[in-house]
């Protein structure tokens, strides 16, 4: 069994506790619009293309063993239902204009290349952590890739946003340390404008995970985007929602950046992501303080 | 809180006239030179050395806790042709046997041009600090004159001088600072303010005190230092000092102090930001590695634009750390004034205190002039060149991340080894791709075997491909030439060696009068009075070598896609011709990437570049033990820019690697898998070089991000890391600070054994700089 990975990201600092690797996993069922990994979202491999890069050599053309690529002196034209995504066009080009989204491992491939860094990980009280795309939703083999690391003794974490049916959660409960829960919005409306969906099996989902016996860490985070889901008005839901979760012991709130344009730019297939902006600084602060008013762990943005 | 005195000093070292000299030193020396003409060289050099410090003004500033400071003009048109010519009536009509007489070694043409052949020194060592200020310099007077008393050399009228010259000297300095007491005194007795007053008197007593004889007190030891320091590198242009380790040898005056009530620790911080001060106030502006004249700035000064180095914590014996509450406040003054001199180099080992850790990451996060080296590697690798158990702990560094001895050892000298040079003779049956004859313009041509070092205008051994079955074939071709190189450049060292050691004779420097041996010996450094004599081989180009034999390996060995004559015939063509192959080993695995691939060469490079120099030790002929770094400096551009297209598709001409770094840009999967790679090196086998390592301040930020970094650096260390140097700046910043270099003039970065203001660089460094963080 292949897992489809678009990312190995070692030094992560950001995505729990320690030094960390994590590993994205490509596939999304979700379509944020301040998406900040654009090219997760399909579930296969893409090709991507920086426009500015390229001198219309036709080197990827020559290269292309299913000639679905077409190149002249203005225009550079991939035909996609052709594409087996073998990856010769990449290494051909001379000026790093093409690169593929997406690299096939085994668990075994992929566990081998994150306990590289187990040393660091083990003097930092650190650890990997699975993100995507939904990491969820390649469930085996991201199960099979949690068992090796437990067994190697590497705290494991999965980042999610718990959009998924129940057993895609339960399956990987005995083998996660710590769950990274993304909380994208309040209003009904606005989740499914936003994000592609209604939030209501996620709440459920939050509400299953409230009430288990033993559960793993958990960290909760928030984007906020300005207009979209930053009104201080959902902030009773917010806490009607977290409150009184035994594993959670800590809530950010991230501000919205601007890092997906570019990627969704360069997805040849992809449609082009809206420039958004972050909330107001007094915004933050006031999610911020009511939360913590309200005993949450929120860590200082 | 630094004090707002040394605030306003270091404010206007950066707003000062760069041209801003101290033109008395031109005039004295002159004066003096003439003066004592009809003495041997030592006491003539004593003698002028006197003249100068005793005629000099004294130099006391508002406020201030330590003084000693020089006094600087913009020199008029006429006084800048005067000194020119001075130094250049000498060099210019010198013949290359003349010049080799008088510098034995190679220096920058901007060097030579501020340095009388008669009067200067290479500087780059640690003087013995601890005996300075346990004994002070009455005792060295006594000694000197004591062997002279006993008529120990009567018939050696050469060493008689040498002895001489050394007395002069430290009398010299010794009315120096009693001239500081004089004009303290004067001051006080001048000023009216009841606080000035007293500060005033305290000047006057302590440099009363230090006169001749031993420090007292944590300031009173600090002010000796810089005494020596102003005069060694201000008026003798001694400079790249290692103060050795201050931690260390300051600790008893500060307990003192502390259990006397005399001072407290905020204090102590601000005793040692005024010394820090001062260093980075004599230094010049500008950076001499960049190799473009707008920055190099000739302003007549000899204290050049090099940092000095403190060492700091450490292992005192097997198991003993040396860490303690001086070793705190040294980086905190480091942290807090965020300077380019003095640079720190704090030694790790395990088990190293983890508070002091995480302020050493602090600092290095705040892109202070601070760096780590691995008393875990370091020691074991020392111990294989043939420095002895008993001096082992107390190793330091000095200016370019070389390695030393503090006070057992003479000053500078190092080479570099092109480490893929080799790959090139090996590859093209010994003959170089490019006329390897050619001497960079510009460059001071002392003698071509000099300018080989760093670039081998000598052809390799004899060989042919069709030999070649294996890789481990192709590696012992390349240990041949390699082994081949080294002992050549030996035989050159050796042989100037003679040359030196004869010209050497019955000379002294003012380095002789404060390294252990020289006075006992009644001879120069040079040639022979102190108990090591070494030289640093600086590998160089490493992950051009590493990369290189990787591809080879993989492209005929492995792949078999290719047979080693098509690959030199496209190294051959600059790879005009050969696109499809060019494109195919630039995409092979490459060193920097955490692969076993490339890295497994990153050891074997390092290995037969060992294991030659031990045997070229074991052999010991003549003077010098070698010992290994893997450093560039900052050369690694000149480097490249002799050496034929390399098989990592590299093309001709291009910079090699720089020091410890990945080819530039080659590293894609970050930090920790950069270190992983470095990892591979056997570190205890080398004795020095920077490691460079870039990180987006994004990545560590707050609290947090200064565990994971103290954590990063400590697990670098346990798997066997050597050295790690940092820059915390991202590109967006770096292309501001370009473009508006006013707003940015105090944006210090690390570029190899040594800071630099970003703004100071010259353009090409600066864009090195802001394409290494491209990544982020």
């Amino acid at each position: 069994m292949n897992g489809l990975i678009f990312n190995l990201q070692r030094f992560s600092t950001k995505d729990g506790p320690g030094i960390r690797s994590t590993a994205f996993l490509k596939g999304c069922n979700l379509n944020c619009l301040w998406c900040h990994n654009p090219e997760s979202i399909n579930g296969h491999k893409e090709l991507k293309y920086i426009e500015s890069a390229c001198v219309h050599c036709g080197a990827c053309a020559s290269a292309c063993p299913q000639n679905c690529l077409v190149v002249d002196e203005t225009s550079w034209h991939w035909e996609e239902h052709s594409c087996i995504f073998c990856g010769d066009c990449v290494q051909a080009c001379p000026h790093d204009a093409l690169g593929l989204w997406g690299e096939d491992y085994t668990p075994r491939q992929l566990t081998d290349e994150l306990l590289k860094d187990r040393e660091y990980y083990g003097d930092s009280g650190g650890g990997v952590t699975f993100s995507g795309g939904e990491a969820l939703l390649q469930n085996e083999f991201l199960f099979e890739c949690l068992s090796l690391l437990k067994d190697a003794g590497i705290h494991t974490a999965v980042d999610t946003a718990l959009s998924v049916e129940w057993p895609l959660i339960e399956k990987v409960l005995p083998v996660t340390d710590l769950f990274l829960i993304d909380v994208k919005g309040m209003d009904t409306e606005a989740h499914l404008k936003n994000i592609g969906v209604e939030p209501q099996l996620i709440r459920e989902n939050i509400g299953r995970m409230k009430t288990l016996a033993e559960s793993p860490e958990v960290h909760v985070r928030i984007p906020l985007v300005k207009g979209l889901n930053d009104d201080p008005a959902l902030i009773p839901e917010m806490i009607k929602l977290l409150r009184g979760w035994k594993a959670l012991k800590r809530v950010e709130l991230l501000s919205y950046h601007s890092l997906g344009v570019d990627k969704s730019a360069q997805l040849v297939a992809g449609g082009e992501q809206e420039l958004l902006e972050a909330p107001d600084r007094e915004i933050m602060d006031e999610f911020f303080l009511k939360l913590t008013a309200a005993e949450l762990p929120v860590a200082k943005h | 809180m630094i004090p707002n005195y040394i605030q306003k000093s270091m404010k206007a070292w950066f707003e000062k006239n760069p041209r801003a000299t101290f033109y008395e030193r031109i005039d004295l020396f002159q004066e003096g030179w003439k003066l004592f003409g009809s003495e041997s060289y030592a006491r003539r050099y004593g003698k002028v050395l006197s003249h100068m410090l005793n005629n000099m003004s004294v130099v006391i500033r508002d406020e201030e806790l330590l003084v000693g400071a020089v006094k600087e003009i913009i020199p008029s048109k006429e006084q800048r042709a005067f000194a020119e010519n001075l130094v250049e009536e000498r060099w210019g009509t010198a013949t290359e046997e003349q010049k080799q007489e008088w510098i034995s070694f190679y220096y920058s043409p901007g060097w030579i041009k501020r340095r009388h052949p008669d009067f200067f020194t290479f500087g780059h060592l640690a003087f013995n600090w601890d005996t300075l200020i346990e004994k002070g310099l009455g005792w060295y007077i006594g000694k000197a004159q004591g062997i002279l008393d006993a008529g120990t050399y009567k018939e050696d009228e050469d060493r008689i001088s040498f002895l001489e010259g050394a007395v002069a000297g430290y009398e010299g300095i010794s009315r120096f600072i009693a001239r500081y007491a004089e004009e303290a005194a004067r001051l006080a007795g001048e000023a009216t303010l009841p606080e000035e007053k007293a500060r005033l008197t305290e000047i006057a007593a302590l440099c009363e005190r230090i006169t001749l004889g031993p420090a007292g007190s944590l300031r009173e030891a600090l002010q000796l230092i810089w005494f020596i320091t102003l005069a060694s590198q201000k008026v003798a242009g001694c400079g790249v000092f290692c103060f050795s380790r201050m931690d260390q040898y300051l600790l008893p005056f500060y307990e003192k102090d502390l259990a006397d009530g005399k001072l407290t620790r905020e204090e102590a911080l601000y005793l040692i930001e005024d010394f820090y001060n001062k260093n980075n106030d004599i230094m010049d502006p500008g950076d001499h590695m960049s190799q473009e004249d707008d920055k190099v700035i000739n302003n007549l000064e000899v204290t050049y634009d090099d940092p000095n180095y403190i060492i700091l914590g450490g292992l005192l014996d097997k198991e003993t750390s040396g860490v303690n509450d001086l070793s705190f406040l040294f980086v905190q003054a480091a942290h807090e004034m965020g300077l380019r001199n003095p640079w720190l180099v704090i030694r790790y080992h395990d088990g190293i205190d983890n508070e002091f850790w995480k302020a050493v990451a602090d600092s290095m996060r705040s892109n202070s002039s601070v760096t780590i080296y691995n008393d875990d590697t370091m020691i074991p690798a020392l111990l294989k060149y043939e420095v002895e158990e008993e001096d082992v702990y107390e190793y330091g560094f000095f200016g370019c991340n070389d390695p030393l001895i503090p006070c057992e050892e003479g000053g500078l000298r190092q080479m570099w080894v092109t480490l893929p040079w080799p790959v090139e003779l090996a590859i093209n049956g010994g003959q170089p791709f490019m006329n390897p004859q050619d001497i960079p313009e510009g460059n001071f041509t002392l003698k071509d075997r000099l300018i080989g070092l760093m670039y081998g205008p000598f052809k390799g051994v004899e060989s042919s491909l069709t030999d070649i079955k294996s890789m481990d074939d192709f590696l012992e071709l390349y240990r041949a030439n390699l082994s081949l190189l080294m002992r050549q450049y030996r035989e050159g060292m050796e042989q100037d060696y003679q040359v030196e050691k004869k010209c050497s004779r019955g000379k002294i420097r003012i380095e002789d009068l404060f390294l252990n041996g020289t006075i006992d010996a009644a001879e120069c450094w040079i040639t022979g009075g102190v108990k090591y004599h070494k030289i640093i081989m600086q590998g160089s180009g490493f992950s051009t070598a590493v990369d290189s034999l990787a591809a080879i390996n993989k492209a005929v060995f492995v792949d078999k896609r290719y047979t080693l004559s098509e690959l030199r015939d496209a190294m051959a063509a600059n790879y005009e011709g050969y696109e499809e192959l060019h494109s195919y080993v630039k995409s092979l695995p490459k060193y920097g990437n955490d692969d076993r691939e490339a890295d497994q060469f990153a050891a074997k490079v390092t290995d037969i570049f060992c294991d030659v120099m031990e045997e070229m030790n074991r052999e010991r002929k003549g003077l010098y033990t070698y010992m290994p770094t893997i450093s560039t400096d900052r050369d690694f551009t000149m480097q490249g820019s002799k050496m034929g297209a390399s098989a990592d598709g590299r093309l001709a001409g291009e910079a090699v690697g720089e020091n410890q770094s990945p080819a530039a840009g080659a590293d894609q999967n970050g930090i920790t898998a950069l270190l992983n790679s470095a990892s591979a090196i056997p570190f205890d086998r080398i004795t020095g070089g920077p490691l460079n390592v870039m990180l987006h301040p994004s990545t560590v930020e707050n609290e947090e991000g200064l565990e994971k970094l103290a954590s990063l650096f400590r697990a670098f260390m346990k798997k066997g890391g050597m050295q790690l140097q940092l820059n915390v700046v991202g590109h967006d910043e770096l292309i501001k600070a370009q473009q508006n270099p006013d707003q940015y003039k105090t944006l210090c970065v690390r570029v190899t054994g040594y800071s630099a203001y970003f703004v100071q660089m010259g353009k090409v460094a600066q864009d090195e700089m802001i394409h290494r963080t491209v990544n982020f």
